[in-house]
């Protein structure tokens, strides 16, 4: 009798065969497999744009919004700012503490390095530190840190900065201080420096396209989990139609600087657009040197003239945030129970006439304007000048340059008759009050056109507390003598505006940067 | 002749002498400190002024003027205050995007535009005659900005065919090689990224050159010699090609030399509005900038490009019509 096996060899042969590749090959395919679901969560390319041609890659040789923003690719700063939420959290640094009011402890974090394989200690920490305020560099940034001495390492990864007078800023000044590799910075020229950055940051620097922008890789070492780019494209895109154009062409995926009146395009085309209060304010400065502005009444009448809700509405779209003091509530020292001045026509009359001016003004007055400051600038001056009709104040908008505007502006050193209203616009990504006040509001400053020497004196003082809690409430103060005082006609803080595309989780930012950390493909 | 070359070449020392002045004196004049646009809004007083003095600006300013002379001679037109680098190094990096766009514009625009002209006017008052009327009035009439927006808006948003701006890495000649060897798309590549904004800068110069030829090969199709071709029976495409057409292009010639000169300077709508790297966007960023040896050096670039086409146009005058003797 022929015994039958239930399978025949053939049979037997395939189904080993089978087997073995389930057992060995498993793992293979499943690497495969999970190597392609891996690639399916990188962008090969990611475009971004804003509205500033970079013209120089070394970051303490401009002062260019558009330079921090790429800063923020290429090299790593001490801290970061939440885009959503606007605390300070940390990045290239563990800590920091205030060892006594002049000296401020930065710890590093270890394990970090450029991307030439030098390490990022406290050396390159001092290093940078040092030469922005070396006076030989004569870097344009030099007086955001003018307050600081020198800074001396501590050991490999502590580093004290000595301050000549205490600096309570200064580590709200950190988010846009790039630490430079001291060898290589050290070691080359400016000229060569200024072409080719060496930093430590996310992404590889490979190719200046002068006139257009950026290209990097993502950098495969860097501590932590990078963005998933593959390629990431930075284009500087001044004309507004054509960064809009780049994104719903598919060749960027999230464009910053966005006008208000392209959402509605981008929206309907399927894209998101976004704005989110950040630290631009903006505002229409008096000359009180000038009639009738020395009269604190004027100045009064001409914020209760100016209808700031209306402006928000139209021109913002509501999304930005009305004011009624130099700081926004987004910048520390914000007083929040101070009252706005909402439109009251029959008020701002009174005080007209209070301060002797019941029939009007006789003469016309400018008001001088730089039309790229601020979203919708010139729009909104138009709107002022017509509101101020109605109390007597005939005002001619008068359209400036941007080089002509900032010759004008200082106190110090510009035009004695400048205004004697101008519409101004001012951010600083540290959201602190000495990054504010002093600009504004005191004679050696950008405007200074209020030429009052207790408000120079009070925001000194304020810039000098390094107690948290004392300064805040000394801010509270100097906001509510401003609030009455007003050098400004509030109008309100600027929205920062971006636009995206729909296959990732990017989202309207606070600090009106690109930070791509957290960014994840969505389809 | 060598007479004839030698006056123009002086002539044309002269003229880039006035333009390099008038260029000094207008970037003095006008309002605006370059020190302190590049120390930006947070830089106090004592670091714009250390920064003129870094450029220089604090020097009197008949020590700036022989300054300029002197690189304008030697080639050193001084560092670039926004770029810190080699002026004359900013801009004739960029020479190359500009010159490839005008070229392309141009090249697209001549044929086009004399094949129109000629039809045109041969078929003079026909349906045809009124469309490239129609055609020219709106490439004359159209702003390149709007043209070039419409441009981006139909064929990169809409239809998504080509790109709404950025440059092809490659020049023509390497995209050429690299297409055969073995790169097959970067001829393709180069094309989609230059086509639209050639069209945009060619666009006014088609219908002026258009117009030109038109007028022209109808004043020459009424010429006595014309006639007298007709009358010995010469045809219709001999009498086009042979007679009437290398009448009209002396006038044709002049027109478009000194507009290709114009285009290469007036680039700067098109440069801006796709983001083309060329010399008009840097011109234009240095006035912003108040970059003074950039502006001195583009100008003086345009100045020399100008005087050498008039120069070239005089000279092809001779080989078209003998008649025409220099000097």
């Amino acid at each position: 009798m022929h015994w039958k096996y239930p399978i025949d060899r053939r049979d037997f042969l395939k189904l080993a065969g089978a087997a073995s590749l389930t057992l060995f090959g498993a793992p293979i395919w499943g690497e495969r497999n999970l190597a392609e679901a891996q690639d399916k969560d990188v962008f090969e390319e990611f475009g971004t744009a804003y509205s500033e041609t970079i013209v120089t890659l070394h970051p303490y040789n401009t002062t260019a919004v558009g330079n921090v923003m790429l800063d923020k690719f290429i090299f790593d700063t001490p801290i970061d700012r939440d885009g959503q939420t606007n605390e300070m959290v940390n990045r290239a640094v563990k800590g920091w503490e205030a060892k006594s009011d002049k000296v401020w402890r930065y710890y590093i974090r270890p394990g970090m390095k450029f991307w030439n394989g030098n390490k990022l200690t406290a050396k390159s920490f001092a290093f940078t530190q040092n030469l922005v305020i070396d006076p030989k560099f004569v870097s344009p940034q030099r007086n955001l840190y003018s307050q600081v001495e020198k800074a001396v390492v501590v050991d490999e990864y502590t580093v004290d900065v000595i301050c000549k007078e205490p600096y309570p800023a200064y580590p709200a000044v950190m988010v846009s201080f790039a630490i430079l590799d001291e060898q290589y910075y050290s070691s080359n020229s400016l000229d060569h420096t200024t072409a080719n950055p060496m930093g430590s940051g996310p992404f590889v620097f490979k190719k200046w396209n002068r006139g257009i922008g950026i290209e990097m890789e993502v950098n495969k070492n860097y501590w932590m989990p990078p963005p998933p780019i593959k390629v990431l494209k930075y284009y500087g895109i001044q004309e507004a139609e054509t960064r809009t154009a780049s994104l719903l062409s598919g060749q960027t995926k999230v464009i910053a600087g966005v006008p208000l009146d392209h959402f509605e395009r981008i929206q309907k085309a399927g894209f998101r657009a976004e704005g989110k209060p950040g630290p631009r304010i903006v505002f229409a400065g008096f000359n009180q040197r000038i009639k009738p502005f020395d009269d604190v009444r004027v100045r009064q009448a001409c914020n209760y003239a100016v209808d700031n809700r209306k402006i928000m509405k139209v021109f913002m779209k509501d999304m930005g945030e009305v004011m009624n003091q130099p700081l926004s509530s987004t910048i520390f020292g914000h007083n929040p129970k101070l009252s706005f001045y909402d439109q009251d026509i029959e008020r701002a009359k009174k005080l007209m006439g209070d301060a002797g001016y019941g029939k009007g003004y006789p003469q016309t007055l400018n008001l001088e304007v730089q039309p790229g400051f601020a979203l919708s600038l010139l729009e909104i001056c138009e709107a002022i000048a017509y509101d101020l009709r109605k109390i007597g104040l005939n005002i001619k908008v008068q359209p400036r340059e941007n080089a002509d505007f900032r010759q004008r502006r200082p106190a110090a050193t510009g035009d004695p008759n400048f205004g004697p209203i101008f519409a101004g616009s001012w951010g600083n990504p540290s959201f602190d009050p000495q990054n504010y006040l002093p600009y504004l509001l005191n004679r050696k400053g950008s405007y200074g056109r209020n030429y009052d020497e207790k408000a120079e004196q009070w925001i000194d003082k304020c810039n000098s507390i390094v107690d948290k809690d004392k300064r805040l409430k000394e801010l509270h103060a100097l906001e509510s003598y401003f609030h009455e005082q007003c050098p400004f006609i509030w109008l309100h803080l600027q929205p920062n505006t971006y636009a995206m595309s729909n296959d990732h989780n990017f989202k309207a930012r606070t600090d009106e940067y690109l930070v791509l950390s957290g960014l994840k493909k969505t389809k | 002749m060598k007479k004839y070359l030698i006056r123009r070449i002086l002539s044309g020392i002269l003229v880039l002498w006035m333009v390099l002045t008038l260029v000094f004196i207008l970037v003095h004049t006008v309002p605006g400190d370059p020190a302190q646009v590049i120390a930006g809004e947070l830089a106090d007083v004592k670091t714009v002024s250390e920064i003129r003095a870094k450029l220089g600006l604090d020097q009197p300013l008949g020590v700036q003027y022989w300054n300029l002379l002197k690189g304008a001679v030697t080639g050193n037109m001084g560092i670039s205050f926004s770029y810190r680098y080699s002026a004359f190094q900013v801009v004739i990096e960029r020479f190359p995007a500009t010159l490839e766009l005008t070229l392309v514009g141009a090249l697209l625009a001549v044929p086009l535009s004399i094949a129109l002209g000629i039809v045109s006017a041969l078929r003079r008052n026909s349906v045809f005659d009124y469309i490239a009327k129609f055609i020219t009035l709106f490439g004359i009439s159209t702003p390149s900005f709007w043209l070039g927006i419409m441009l981006i808006l139909i064929f990169s948003v809409h239809l998504q065919w080509l790109p709404s701006m950025d440059k092809s890495p490659y020049y023509f000649p390497q995209a050429l090689w690299a297409t055969f060897s073995g790169k097959p798309g970067a001829l393709w590549h180069w094309a989609r990224h230059i086509i639209l904004p050639a069209i945009t800068l060619g666009a006014w110069f088609t219908a002026l050159i258009a117009r030109m030829t038109r007028t022209e090969t109808l004043d020459n199709l009424n010429r006595p010699f014309t006639l007298t071709a007709r009358s010995k029976g010469v045809s219709q495409f001999k009498i086009i090609w042979g007679h009437v057409l290398p009448n009209s292009l002396i006038p044709i010639i002049t027109i478009a030399g000194i507009q290709i000169g114009i285009l290469l300077g007036g680039a700067i709508v098109t440069e801006t509005v796709f983001m083309w790297p060329g010399m008009g966007r840097v011109m234009l960023d240095a006035i912003f900038a108040r970059d003074f040896p950039v502006i001195q050096t583009a100008t003086l670039i345009f100045a020399l490009i100008w005087v050498g086409i008039n120069l070239l146009v005089d000279l092809i005058y001779v080989v078209i019509d003998p008649r025409i003797k220099l000097g």
